[in-house]
């Protein structure tokens, strides 16, 4: 059931209807708790069950840490928590890979098909399980109780794709803020809106040009293979941060707030910047969990940069089991790496940067950018190399051209967004009752009804 | 909780939401008509974008010649290439009628979506082109554009009267492609016209119009968000027709009766142009079975066969530029874009070239003088 059909909306309104009948009690939450084991069944009712063992054998294992008599055994339940959490991952997730990989390194002969299917959101809900397992550890607060947490845990808003919560925070919402009410409904609409827009007008039309070009390089012209890079790091944008932005506000219908997940990353004047701009939930874990435990930048520039390939390499095998990911993601550190190091060398100046060099920057960290996604999207290593070799205007660079108009709206409205979120803020609420509530409604969703394509993509995202 | 308190429950939050947690109740009225009133300006503009840009057709109407076709006015086509019309009386993308007999030469061109070519601007139809390249040698030739879209032979077989008496054509030419001689040329449910098998052969047949769909389609294309709407949502079933269309193996004692049968209807000084699905992904020159099978009857009945075919491979590969699909689709997929009709137009004036436009006449053609 994806955000952007007709039967999450019934979906949503149901729930928020339920919940608004039950009131802020239990009901609520076992409702809830329910209705986001039927949004996954949605799915694959069979991996219910694991999502469930998941979150149960995660809840007791921060009991057992918070009531261990000794320090070793709490440092054993924490081992525990990670490992068990971290197995489960690797087996539906990365066994293959490893397997293959292995086969075709040492030519041994390993089973590289378990015939496992790959759970959606199994990187989310690892990822959220081991947090609240540290967090337990350094002494924050366990779950009240065992449906508190699987709620946390199921709460189907950020199931699928995020945002990564912070336990501690989102279980005192539930407890506390579980509620629906009409001013929370005018809170939520912008962001609902703003998503739908983003995934099912821009995200899908880019998705129609990006495909076949990425699916046939060479038989596109340089220009065309550009704009097809271009598109993609535009349609991956608007398709994750339209769906955090429906999540974000399918969560806000609730009372509850989890935090946004993206703030104009294209904007950013350096790789590091884009990456507190972009999937901030997951940047955030990664620093909180990896990078500051194995020391950070305290130990020094060598010993700081380490750390920083360590956590991107990281991050882009969470991304994907495939080298393209490993490879993005090693790109990413080393392009950090390299502008902690420059601004070693050449401190920023006192009276702040010029004109000229910020535009330089940002063109830079955009065409940093572009390069790197070509990894990400490609569907091998060998056609990813293709692009490259097409973009670098490498042999032979005749072919299609094809200038989309869907790429230069998307450009024009990503830019006016930006533009409109740097001079504005974001939009904090639409009054229903209103000549603008009800313009904006009517008006949004016909649009994006109307010019969205027919065979809408799945969310990008899912797929980790 | 007892039922009645669950009702009670239920309708006072259902209050509570309608007029808003912080809305006063002196206001409530006034904001809900406020509300409204955005909501019609909003469909409003939603309707007029969609009007610029992806669609907009006048009414359909079922005309006594030409069945149930487009009333007159402009007609705006967006989801593939774009084009701005005008739909004549008739319902057709051509002149009216009487601008037609003033010219001598009159040159009726039969087809599907490809002929009517909703995709490019008239100036950029093979049908036009072929008329400027024919003006530009100095014949006075008019070329009128008789496509009309999801037609197939039976549908060509069925009008050869409207056309005959509405035009009076002196030359024919007739656009043919690979989903035109399957087993769907006897489907009573698909396109409005199909054929049937007779003791004198294939007879073509047209399916009576529904006033009731018909006044329903006319209230949709008032209203273009709705009409565009439903098209999209057709679209899926459509598709799903023509891929099993394609896959069928092709009949050649069938395609010949077809091809005999369009000679008779149109004369046999008729020239075939065939729509060729060109793979340039693959391999461009690689001809389809249902094209051999044309082109193989078009010999063996004596009648010019136009086979674009190799000249759009040689086009793709000194230009390295699809002749079907466009930017706003995909390219080298779909319909001829405006580089694919300028090739169609010079490969059918050649086929003209060989016979002389003037002199030649058809039973079309003879039957009107």
């Amino acid at each position: 059931m994806s955000f952007t059909t007709w039967q999450y909306l019934l979906f949503l309104t149901g729930c928020l209807v339920a919940v608004r009948l039950l009131g802020n009690r239990k009901a609520s939450r076992v409702f809830l708790l329910l209705a986001s084991c039927a949004f996954y069944a949605f799915w694959e009712i069979r991996l219910v069950p694991l999502f469930l063992a998941m979150a149960a054998v995660t809840y007791f294992i921060g009991k057992s840490i918070r009531q261990a008599p000794t320090p070793q055994l709490r440092t054993g339940g924490l081992w525990a928590g990670i490992v068990i959490n971290l197995f489960v991952l690797g087996l539906f997730k990365y066994y293959s890979f490893f397997a293959s990989s292995l086969v075709s390194i040492f030519r041994i002969h390993v089973e590289t098909n378990l015939g496992l299917i790959l759970p959606i959101g199994i990187s989310f809900v690892t990822f959220e399980v081991l947090s609240y397992v540290v967090d337990v550890y350094r002494g924050d607060p366990e779950a009240d109780s065992l449906l508190d947490f699987t709620l946390m845990v199921m709460f189907f808003p950020h199931l699928i794709a995020g945002p990564i919560l912070k336990p501690r925070d989102f279980l005192t919402q539930l407890i506390n803020s579980l509620h629906v009410s009409w001013n929370n409904i005018e809170e939520a609409l912008p962001g609902f809106l703003m998503g739908f827009a983003k995934k099912a007008l821009v995200a899908d039309s880019l998705a129609q040009f990006v495909d076949p070009v990425f699916a046939r390089p060479h038989f596109y012209s340089s220009l065309t293979v550009w704009l097809a890079v271009i598109a993609y790091a535009l349609q991956i944008y608007c398709d994750f941060s339209g769906y955090s932005d429906m999540a974000i506000a399918s969560a806000k219908g609730f009372g509850l707030t989890i935090p946004p997940n993206f703030n104009m990353p294209y904007i950013a004047l350096n790789v590091s910047d884009f990456w507190r701009r972009w999937n901030i939930s997951l940047t955030r874990f990664l620093t909180d969990y990896v990078y500051i435990p194995l020391g950070g930048n305290r130990k020094g520039l060598v010993r700081a940069s380490g750390n920083t390939m360590i956590v991107m390499l990281i991050s882009g095998l969470w991304h994907g089991a495939g080298w393209n990911f490993i490879v993005w993601g090693g790109m990413h550190g080393i392009a950090m790496v390299t502008h902690r190091l420059f601004r070693a060398v050449v401190p920023v100046r006192a009276s702040g940067p010029t004109k000229t060099g910020v535009f330089a920057a940002w063109l830079a960290t955009c065409i940093f950018l572009c390069f790197a996604w070509v990894f990400f999207r490609a569907a091998s290593f060998s056609l990813a190399l293709q692009v490259i070799a097409k973009m670098l205007h490498v042999g032979y660079t005749d072919g299609i051209a094809w200038i989309p108009p869907s790429l230069i709206v998307a450009l024009a409205a990503v830019a006016l967004a930006t533009w409109i979120g740097l001079r504005y803020g974001q939009p904090q609420r639409l009054r229903v009752l209103s000549f603008g509530g009800g313009f904006t409604i009517v008006f949004v969703v016909l649009v994006v009804l109307a010019f969205s394509p027919t065979n809408a993509s799945p969310f990008i995202y899912f797929q980790f | 909780m007892s039922h009645r308190a669950i009702a009670s429950r239920t309708s006072q939050s259902l209050r509570h939401f309608l007029r808003g947690d912080t809305c006063p109740n002196r206001h409530f009225g006034r904001r809900w008509v406020l509300c409204v009133a955005g909501a019609l300006v909003g469909f409003l503009l939603a309707n007029m974008a969609v009007a610029a840009t992806v669609l907009y057709s006048p009414p359909r109407r079922v005309d006594a010649l030409f069945g149930d076709v487009f009333g007159t006015g402009t007609f705006v086509r967006g989801h593939e290439g774009y084009c701005v019309t005008r739909v004549s009386r008739n319902g057709l993308r051509a002149p009216e009628p009487a601008a037609v007999l003033a010219s001598p030469v009159r040159i009726l061109f039969v087809g599907d979506s490809y002929t009517e070519a909703e995709q490019v601007m008239d100036t950029q139809t093979f049908v036009l082109r072929v008329q400027e390249m024919l003006r530009a040698r100095g014949e006075d030739a008019v070329c009128i554009n008789g496509g009309l879209s999801a037609m197939s032979p039976a549908g060509y077989l069925y009008l050869a009267d409207a056309f005959r008496k509405t035009y009076h054509p002196t030359r024919t030419v007739v656009q043919v492609g690979d989903g035109d001689f399957g087993s769907e040329l006897f489907n009573r449910r698909r396109k409005g016209y199909w054929v049937v098998r007779t003791s004198t052969g294939l007879v073509a047949e047209r399916g009576g119009s529904d006033a009731r769909r018909t006044w329903a389609r006319g209230l949709l294309a008032r209203v273009p968000v709705a009409q565009w709407l439903f098209l999209k949502w057709q679209s899926d079933s459509t598709s799903e027709d023509t891929a099993s269309a394609a896959s069928l193996t092709v009949d050649q004692a069938l395609v010949e009766e077809i091809v005999g049968r369009l000679r008779t209807a149109y004369g046999p000084n008729t020239i075939v142009v065939y729509a060729p699905s060109i793979d340039y992904f693959g391999n461009p020159a690689q001809p389809t079975i249902t094209e051999s099978a044309v082109h193989s009857a078009c010999e063996s009945l004596g009648l010019t066969f136009v086979d674009t075919r190799a000249a759009f491979a040689d086009s793709y590969a000194k230009t390295k530029q699809p002749l079907s699909g466009f930017w706003n689709t995909s390219p080298g997929k779909g319909h001829w874009n405006a580089a694919g009709h300028s090739v169609v137009a010079s490969e059918v004036v050649r086929a003209l070239g060989a016979t002389s436009t003037t002199t030649a006449t058809s039973p079309v053609g003879r039957a009107s003088r």
